[in-house]
């Protein structure tokens, strides 16, 4: 196992700082309970300290912001970025309050080694206006020690476990007990005798130690170094889409509703790709400010993932929708979605390895959206012998069958016409001409309704090829040979 | 006059009596009709690929099917692009169509009540590119000389071969689609096929074409036979 841990230091005030344009550039404070618990750089430039007063702050520096501190909004936010980790591993923690824990070794390869590994996750949370620490280690508690402690431990791009042990070991020794995760007051006591730095503490013998602290340092010091496993509980990734978009303007014609619904479509297709599933099914809500929406579902023929395509789709359904006439919000949920190549033709790749059929899937949602799943069916032949049964109409939205040459396609052997007619028309004989004929064929007689036609191939009067059959009720057609 | 003969030598212009020699399509790209007489006579020496056809028939049931099959069955192996029926006036009875050889996985039957779904869904259909064939059946009334149009360009772009089966008395209005056939039954089993328009010629009239008088497969009096052990393996290996 290789850890990641990424620790971020200034979680509170940067979940607020970065919805806020104006606190760009300006000495910005996290207030609790009137004192300053958290600040920027250009605060710290200002001189203004941890622990002191806001009004001594404001005196320092005039134009300082400050926010106060939300204990919950911090943990939903780090609930937030821990479920969009899962871009860069499937195993992600949470180790509050502001630190996330990534299982790597996992991920090595799909990314290209540990180097990559820590400037993705950096670049990426820099754009959502975070900074963050990082450390690698063989063990959590390693890991996130190192983070805070901000040490780097050079490691190659893929190393292997003993490399790894050595090295953060080496490191760790130097790093700080404030940035372990013991209870302060363990720390406080450790101080006093003198005790400042992980190594000093590794090195003290583990029965003596045990003997004058809490066992809650014997384990720390296990699961540290990995003599004792550190089971995490991974956060689930969401599980369900749903996400809507407020308008502030209420909008009257369903162009305009491209926009909103682009943007929905995108987080989508970004949700869906994390999870590595397509949609198969989904469900737009339109709602007036007041009074009844309007849901419109939407099926797609196979998985879909692509933003474009969703969208594509969702306007072909939208121009047959009944709105409200005015919307004033926009909601997208997942009703249903499937991994990717599960029973599905997948999309060709790209070396354009196509199977036996061209890629269609875009044409089928949009004739979907539009005309109704059934609307649309595949054709294929079944194994009886019985004209009626031996063909089917398959819904698109079905997972593809093989077709396997029937026996009963092998066995029979009288001519078939191409046109079948859906339900047998009585006809007067007198108009037709038998060409050629009879050919019986019976019903199982475990069916109900057991029945003996004699078939023939007749001409109609005015030149037609027919298929007719015969039996106790008299005569039907039943296609032409067309 | 030595105007036009200067002109003779421009380039870019050429004379009818050669349409001959520019008729030479590349046997690998031409879609033969299955009937010489009838590859004869059309521009491509067989079906376009890339148009919109009209086939002008009395009555159901007189052979316009079969006059279509070898091509569907010629597309359906050369090519992994789909087949789409628009609409059609019964089921198309798949044992036959894959006697025929017809590829029926990549066939698709799309049928919709009104009149402009049904347009809707044949643009969309030729506008994907992903349809080697199409045949529509389309409601005539109010069918409109733009929404051929429409329908003839969609072909060309999507590459897509469209057939539109309409009534024969059409055959007097004017249409865009590049070539339209009026079909007709002859006294031998076969039918007669007109050609009222086609690229680069004049029309034609009363091709005569065979198709066989006994429409498909075997007649019923070979039954006994084919039971034998052999026949069914042979007609496996046909099969698969």
């Amino acid at each position: 196992m290789l850890w990641l841990a990424v620790h971020l230091s200034d979680l509170g005030l940067e979940q607020w700082q970065r919805d806020d344009p104006e606190s760009h550039g300006r000495p910005a404070v996290l207030v609790d309970e009137q004192r300053i618990v958290m600040m920027n750089a250009a605060a710290h430039e200002a001189r203004i300290q941890i622990g002191s007063r806001l009004a001594l702050a404001q005196s320092l520096a005039p134009d300082v912001v400050f926010y106060s501190r939300d204990h919950s909004a911090e943990r939903n936010h780090l609930q937030f970025l821990a479920s969009e980790m899962h871009q860069f591993s499937s195993f992600v923690s949470r180790s509050e309050p502001d630190a996330l824990l990534l299982e790597i070794q996992g991920s090595l390869r799909l990314f290209g080694g540990v180097h990559l590994l820590k400037t993705l996750p950096l670049q990426w949370l820099r754009s959502l206006g975070h900074e963050a620490c990082l450390g690698v280690a063989h063990t959590p508690y390693a890991a996130l020690a190192l983070a805070k402690a901000q040490c780097d431990v050079p490691l190659p791009n893929y190393p292997d476990e003993g490399e790894v042990v050595r090295s953060v070991t080496e490191h760790l020794a130097d790093v700080e007990l404030t940035h372990t995760e013991l209870e302060p007051k363990d720390r406080e006591r450790l101080s006093n005798m003198g005790i400042f730095t992980v190594g000093q503490l590794v090195a003290l013998p583990r029965h003596e130690l045990g003997q004058r602290f809490r066992p809650a340092v014997l384990e720390y010091l296990a699961k540290l170094t990995g003599l004792q496993p550190d089971p995490r509980t991974p956060q689930k990734p969401v599980e369900q889409f749903r996400s809507a978009v407020h308008l502030l303007e209420p909008i009257k014609d369903k162009t305009s509703l491209e926009l909103p619904m682009r943007h929905l479509a995108t987080a989508l297709s970004a949700w869906l790709e994390k999870q590595d599933l397509g949609v198969t099914q989904m469900l737009w809500d339109f709602r007036p400010f007041r009074g009844q929406g309007c849901e419109m579902p939407v099926r797609f023929a196979r998985p879909r993932v692509n933003a474009e395509a969703i969208l594509k789709t969702a306007m072909v359904a939208l121009e047959k929708a009944d709105l409200p006439d005015e919307v004033m919000s926009v909601a997208l949920c997942a009703a249903d979605v499937d991994a990717l190549s599960r029973g599905h033709a997948v999309e060709p790749d790209l070396l354009g390895v196509q199977g036996r059929q061209a890629p269609i899937g875009g044409l089928f949602d949009r004739l979907i959206a539009r005309l109704g799943e059934r609307a649309l069916n595949f054709l294929g032949t079944e194994d009886d012998h019985r004209p009626e049964r031996a063909w089917s109409a398959r819904p698109v939205t079905a997972p593809s069958k093989q077709q396997a040459p029937s026996a009963a396609e092998c066995l029979f052997r009288g001519p078939r016409p191409l046109w079948l007619l859906a339900q047998p028309v009585p006809v007067r004989s007198a108009y037709f001409e038998i060409v050629s004929g009879p050919e019986r064929i019976e019903s199982g007689w475990w069916e109900e309704q057991h029945s003996v036609r004699d078939y023939y191939i007749a001409r109609h009067g005015n030149g037609g090829y027919c298929w007719l059959y015969h039996n106790e009720q008299g005569w039907f057609q039943h296609g032409y040979f067309s | 006059m030595s105007e036009s003969r200067s002109l003779l030598k421009h380039q870019g212009l050429w004379r009818a009596r050669d349409l001959e020699r520019i008729q030479e399509v590349e046997t690998s790209k031409r879609l033969s009709t299955g009937f010489a007489s009838l590859d004869a006579a059309l521009s491509d020496n067989g079906w376009p690929r890339a148009a919109l056809i009209e086939v002008l028939c009395s009555t159901t049931g007189i052979g316009e099917l079969r006059l279509l099959a070898p091509g569907l069955a010629q597309l359906s192996r050369e090519e992994t692009r789909w087949i789409v029926w628009v609409n059609p006036p019964f089921v198309p009875y798949a044992p036959a169509w894959q006697r025929l050889g017809v590829d029926l996985e990549k066939v698709l039957v799309i049928r919709s009540d009104s009149r402009r779904d049904a347009l809707w869904s044949l643009e969309q259909v030729l506008e994907s590119g992903s349809c080697s064939a199409v045949m529509a059946w389309l409601n005539e009334r109010g069918l409109q000389h733009s929404e051929l149009r429409r329908l003839q360009i969609r072909s060309r772009q999507g590459r897509t071969w469209t057939t539109l089966f309409r009534p024969r008395p059409i055959a007097k209005q004017p249409s865009p689609a590049e070539l339209r056939l009026a079909v007709d039954l002859s006294d031998g089993g076969g039918v007669t096929v007109s050609v009222l328009k086609r690229r680069r010629g004049w029309a034609l009239n009363d091709l005569s074409i065979p198709l066989s008088a006994n429409p498909i497969g075997r007649s019923p009096e070979t039954l006994e036979i084919d039971l034998d052990e052999s026949t069914v393996e042979r007609s496996q290996e046909e099969t698969a």
